[in-house]
């Protein structure tokens, strides 16, 4: 069981692109050769700004609520974890319903991975791998009390998409938490393009 | 939450309403149940609730009609357990006294009295009369047989416990 005293804080600004993440994702033994982080380049042409996609693992998950198979579930302590293999039927409904964009149906396994805080390594007491290998520790995973000191941005566990409130296990680390942030993707339809 | 939801809950604590071991313990406890609920008919062997309640006791002999009334080659019917317990009485052509269950052993239909032998309608079986056992047709068994006792008063008796009567030599009192 991954104890509560310890967060997971995404810091995109703190991001330098280098795929550590990713490739140490993808060498885990229990998914060998998929990973579960998406690195995206935010604005390709007018900046070298990335930002790392892990599961951020919902109150109330979106992906299990759509799943049509009751293949997603969450343990105790919060985490949502993968597709259960026997129950998935790789319909994408959570790959299409999820507001980050995480699960993805892999189409050599016919089942849906995502990320699952490496629950093989946090439940002991690890970190998980991905903060382990982040050099500029854009993916941190500490005591909650210590980010405090340990960063100028603040945690943010509140979104909205539309009118819908998500909260969520993990924290995106922001220079005001106070005001939500929206992900609605009309928003960037309308004026972002 | 909507009702179905419930049925399906996102957590994994409230998924597993039934375990493995849960599982085996209910279908252990049913076995039991069984088990002991047959030792208990077993030992209790009277007749159940609904039963009509001369359903386990009987007489142990039954006057069924007059010696004189009943000529020779003659059958009467009459019933030993009960009024669905039907039987015949037979006074062969030879002047000795015969009383069978009707119930044909091959499938149960009401055997009758020919004049020579106990034929079945519904199959064309056949069953002598000295000792009820199958000459023709599909029965295999012989009929369940009463003992006959003529009385001094005239009246004939029938008493026994519908046993299967033995082949002379092999035992019993046939």
């Amino acid at each position: 069981m991954v104890s509560e005293e310890y967060g997971f804080f995404i810091d995109p600004q703190r991001c330098i692109g280098c795929r550590s993440c990713v490739a140490s994702c993808a060498e885990c033994g229990t998914h060998r050769g998929h990973s579960m982080i998406h690195l995206d380049e935010l604005d390709r042409l007018a900046s070298t700004q990335t930002g790392p996609t892990v599961c951020m693992h919902c109150e109330d998950p979106i992906c299990a609520m759509s799943c049509p198979a009751d293949a997603i579930k969450r343990s105790e302590d919060g985490v949502v974890h993968s597709s259960q293999k026997p129950r998935c039927i790789a319909c994408q409904n959570c790959q299409l319903s999820c507001p980050f964009g995480v699960p993805i149906v892999f189409p050599g396994l016919e089942q849906m991975l995502k990320c699952d805080l490496c629950y093989d390594r946090t439940s002991l007491g690890q970190r998980p791998m991905c903060a382990t290998v982040c050099p500029s520790q854009a993916l941190l995973f500490a005591p909650r009390h210590e980010v405090a000191g340990l960063r100028g941005n603040k945690p943010l566990r509140t979104f909205l998409i539309g009118t819908l409130v998500v909260k969520t296990r993990n924290a995106i680390m922001v220079p005001d938490p106070e005001t939500p942030l929206n992900l609605d993707a009309s928003l960037l339809c309308d004026g972002g393009f | 939450m909507a009702g179905w939801k419930s049925l399906f809950p996102v957590d994994l604590a409230e998924e597993s309403r039934l375990s493995r071991r849960e599982f085996a313990r209910f279908m252990a406890l049913v076995s039991a149940g069984f088990t002991g609920g047959i030792g208990y008919l077993y030992l209790r062997r009277k007749p159940l609730d609904g039963a009509p309640a001369s359903a386990g006791d009987h007489p142990a002999e039954l006057k069924v009609c007059r010696a004189e009334d009943l000529a020779l080659g003659n059958s009467f019917l009459f019933t030993y357990r009960d009024a669905k317990d039907r039987c015949i009485l037979i006074h062969t052509p030879k002047g000795e006294w015969r009383a069978y269950r009707q119930t044909c052993t091959h499938l149960g239909c009401a055997v009758r009295w020919d004049g020579r032998r106990l034929e079945c309608p519904c199959h064309n079986g056949a069953f002598e009369v000295e000792l009820g056992f199958p000459v023709a047709g599909p029965p295999t068994r012989p009929l369940s047989r009463l003992n006959v006792e003529l009385r001094p008063d005239g009246w004939v008796w029938v008493h026994g416990d519908l046993p299967k009567p033995t082949l002379p030599g092999q035992g019993g009192d046939a």
